[in-house]
């Protein structure tokens, strides 16, 4: 009786569950070629959705973005928060054959770190005193200081082949990498084609034979190539392209909450801005759930100063009193400042992103019933990159990436001289915070630091943070097994297969 | 004639020579920095790598400088490498260029010849009616925008021969069928407007000239219809028309950029586009003095076209 029992279970359960179709090319559509393919150079979005099939780093960080082991298999870190030890995973290959080692670790570390990389991940290495093997596969890092986001930062530094890069290999065009993808032909403003790795270190994955990046420029063309099956993933679509997606039958949407957001920066240096009551005042001026109804549809969270994504540091938003849009509030405010009349001031800003513009065009009009009486300057990316990195502005509204660390999301952002501080903000007290911040080796101590940067920063802060938009992938019916990621990761690709 | 030609060469390298000192200048000019740019405006860039990469690829130099050297360079047939890619720019151009020619040559063909008969066709016909409709189609043939076309096609394709593939890009070797469903539309978007622009320029000029009194002496003289308007009219109403044509491949030899984001063609207008939105300057100075002499040479063309239609002009 128990056997006809347990046979008739398993039966049921091979029936229920869908048997993995393995083969067949995925064809992705993107708006943009990438920069170039060497993972410590290049750190625009268009290389990263590729990199990040090509590469690895010592972890992963998955879905619900806790760290996952990767090419590293086990950490040990020293009670004082100083030493790091990594085991590395044994009988990983390179996709030239070479063999993975400590070597390989230390060298790419080296890479980031040197001047002559000019590599943006730099900063991430900023409190790393050095890094050696400590066997064939085992990585010690001392640190300066304790550096409570280290995990985070340093274990997501893709791993390059020390062989093949000492040797000259060309990073940019002809990536090695110990993925479950490597780049099979880059096709210049038309595709970028990777060809499944027979010899990754997982040997079920990945399922697909391989994947091919088309390039096309304009929306409305990918949706219709999604739509007629030319095309069979879309990632990281905008809302409104999602919200017209919904009703198409043959399409299916992934949805995850993005770390990016959009804000309107201020320069604290310069009137009026540089008084804390009239930032306040702007803070209760803003309706932040008729800005998601008006710029999202509905597809996107109002937030603070750390994405509601992050939920175990995360203040809720109605834990900040400014964020109750209340418009006579900011009229007083800005009267207690010295400006009864109200305030004139620019917004700079710019087109390419439509939930950019369209924020700045709700604002000017929700900032008016308020007093704050704002012209919209829209540049083209190029000027309002220089005008933006040069503080030449009053305020701006622009998006910015999110980061899986309150210390990657806020540091360098509002610390005083902080690399994209480009609101000249220097509060002592907030500086104090944010150190302790990285410092910290108790993870409850952190999340009391963070909760008070936060309700400092939320109203008082150089930035109006507005809100963290929906993410969606949009595939085709028949593939399976994506889960998409609020990093934006595509690294879900290797568990993902096309039914047929 | 060959003396002729010679002149209108030394012409082609005076206006190589300004174009290349303009663009090199006006690139410069807009605010935004290639380094800036290709860095991103959210990344965690110190100014001193910044320094680093300008440095690497010479844009710390004095303007008069950089100039000097890529003009040397230039000379010696050295065009320079892509900021971004780093592959040389000759490369970069001519892996695209044919595939603009296809996109320029087809449609002009396809505009020019159907638009003879069509204009001599309307200049011809008293029926008010047909003169109406045809009016009213070369405007609205002028005043649609060739990408709203091209989007159209996409889903009128799509919705009607669901199987067709009509976005991006294959080389006719690889795919002949491929290649050619996928260029029709394209094609076709950037015909219409043309056909109908053409269309008016011929009918006007055809009916200035089937006023004159030559016309009537030839009617007189008994010859038929069709030698009256094909041999006669035609060719006294050739020139504005060929001067429209000439322009109308100028324009298109820049790349119909449009058009080629709406279908996802790697063609040379995206290349320019995406070279000036990335300040990408080697590629947009050899890019634009490409164009450049591309326009001088089909106004040449069209200079010798008029000596030959007309036997009153006559070059010295």
């Amino acid at each position: 009786m128990k056997r006809v029992v347990l046979t008739l279970i398993l039966l049921s359960g091979a029936v229920s569950a869908q048997t993995i179709t393995k083969g067949g090319v995925l064809q992705l559509a993107v708006d943009q070629s990438p920069v170039g393919l060497d993972p410590h150079v290049a750190t625009a979005f268009s290389t990263f959705a590729i990199t990040q099939l090509i590469y690895e780093g010592l972890m992963t960080t998955d879905p619900s973005l806790k760290l996952r082991p990767q090419l590293a298999t086990k950490y040990t870190k020293s009670e004082d928060g100083l030493k790091y030890v990594f085991t590395l995973r044994p009988g990983v290959k390179f996709q030239n054959g070479d063999a993975f080692t400590s070597a390989d670790v230390v060298f790419s570390m080296d890479r980031v770190k040197n001047p002559k990389t000019a590599s943006p991940l730099a900063s991430r290495l900023s409190a790393v005193k050095d890094v050696v093997a400590t066997g064939p596969l085992e990585v010690t890092f001392t640190l300066t200081k304790p550096f409570a986001p280290f995990l985070d930062q340093v274990a997501s530094i893709d791993i390059v082949d020390h062989t093949y890069v000492a040797g000259g290999g060309d990073m940019q065009r002809k990536p090695v990498g110990t993925g479950p993808f490597m780049l099979k032909a880059w096709i210049p403003d038309t595709a970028v084609e990777l060809a499944k790795n027979p010899k990754y270190w997982v040997k079920a994955q990945p399922y697909l034979d391989g994947l091919k990046y088309n390039i096309v420029p304009d929306a409305s063309t990918r949706q219709l190539g999604l739509q007629s099956g030319t095309y069979q993933m879309l990632p990281n679509i905008d809302p409104s392209v999602a919200t017209l997606l919904k009703a198409t039958p043959q399409v299916d949407l992934l949805k995850s909450q993005d770390l990016a957001y959009t804000l309107l920066g201020m320069n604290t240096s310069r009137k009026p801005f540089n008084d804390p009551r009239v930032r306040e005042a702007l803070n209760y001026a803003i309706n932040r759930p008729e800005l998601v109804q008006a710029v999202y549809f509905g597809e996107a969270q109002p937030g603070g100063p750390i994405p509601p994504a992050i939920r175990a540091f995360a203040t809720p938003t109605s834990g900040f009193s400014c964020y109750a849009s209340n418009a006579s509030k900011a009229r007083d405010l800005l009267k207690q400042a010295g400006y009864p009349d109200g305030v004139n001031f620019n917004i700079l800003t710019f087109s390419t992103i439509k939930t950019v513009s369209d924020t700045a065009q709700v604002l000017q009009a929700q900032l008016a019933k308020a007093g704050f009486k704002a012209k919209i300057d829209v540049q083209e990316l190029g000027g309002f990159i220089q005008n933006w990195r040069n503080s030449n502005f009053d305020a701006f509204v622009s998006l910015n990436g999110g980061s899986v660390d309150p210390d990657g999301q806020l540091y360098r952002t509002v610390v005083s001289g902080g690399s994209t501080n480009v609101f000249k903000y220097a509060d002592p007290a907030v500086d104090a915070l944010l150190e302790q911040g990285r410092t910290t080796t108790s993870a409850a101590q952190r999340v009391r630091i963070y909760s008070k940067l936060q309700s400092v920063l939320a109203c008082k802060g150089p930035a109006a943070f507005l809100a963290y938009g929906n993410l969606y992938t949009a595939v085709t019916k028949n593939v399976n097994g994506f889960v998409s990621s609020p990093t934006r990761s595509l690294s879900g690709l290797k568990t993902t297969w096309i039914a047929h | 004639m060959l003396r002729y030609s010679a002149r209108r060469f030394v012409d082609l390298l005076v206006v190589l020579f300004g174009v290349s000192v303009l663009i090199f200048l006006m690139i410069r000019l807009i605010p935004g920095d290639a380094v800036q740019i290709l860095l991103g405006a959210n990344s965690e860039v110190t100014p001193a790598q910044i320094q680093v990469l300008r440095h690497k690829l010479g844009l710390d130099l004095p303007l008069l400088a950089q100039y000097s050297s890529w003009l040397g360079q230039t000379l010696r047939g050295h065009l320079g490498q892509s900021i971004w890619t780093g592959a040389p720019v000759t490369q970069e151009i001519f892996a695209r260029l044919p595939i603009t020619l296809e996109l320029t040559v087809f449609p002009l063909l396809l505009a020019g010849l159907l638009a003879v008969p069509l204009g001599v066709f309307i200049a011809a016909t008293h029926n008010s009616g047909t003169e109406r409709l045809i009016r009213f189609l070369t405007i609205a043939g002028i005043t649609t925008p060739a990408f709203w076309l091209g989007t159209l096609f996409i889903y009128l394709a799509f919705v009607l021969a669901p199987r067709w593939v009509t976005i991006g890009y294959v080389p006719f070797n690889t795919d002949p069928a491929g290649h050619l469903g996928r260029m029709a539309l394209p094609v076709l978007a950037l015909a219409l407007p043309m056909l109908a622009s053409l269309v008016r320029i011929l009918r006007s000029s055809m009916l200035e000239v089937l006023n004159q009194d030559y016309i009537r002496t030839a009617q007189a003289k008994g010859l038929t219809r069709a030698t009256v308007l094909y041999r006669h009219a035609l060719r006294n109403a050739m020139v504005p028309f060929v001067t429209a044509l000439g322009l109308q491949a100028g324009a298109l030899f820049g790349g119909a950029i449009v058009v080629e984001q709406v279908f996802a063609i790697p063609g040379f207008g995206r290349l320019i586009v995406g070279a000036i939105n990335e300040r990408n300057y080697p590629l947009v100075q050899a890019s634009i003095l490409v164009v450049t002499a591309g326009f001088v040479l089909v106004n040449f063309i069209v200079d010798l076209l008029y000596a030959a239609i007309d036997p009153r002009v006559e070059y010295a």
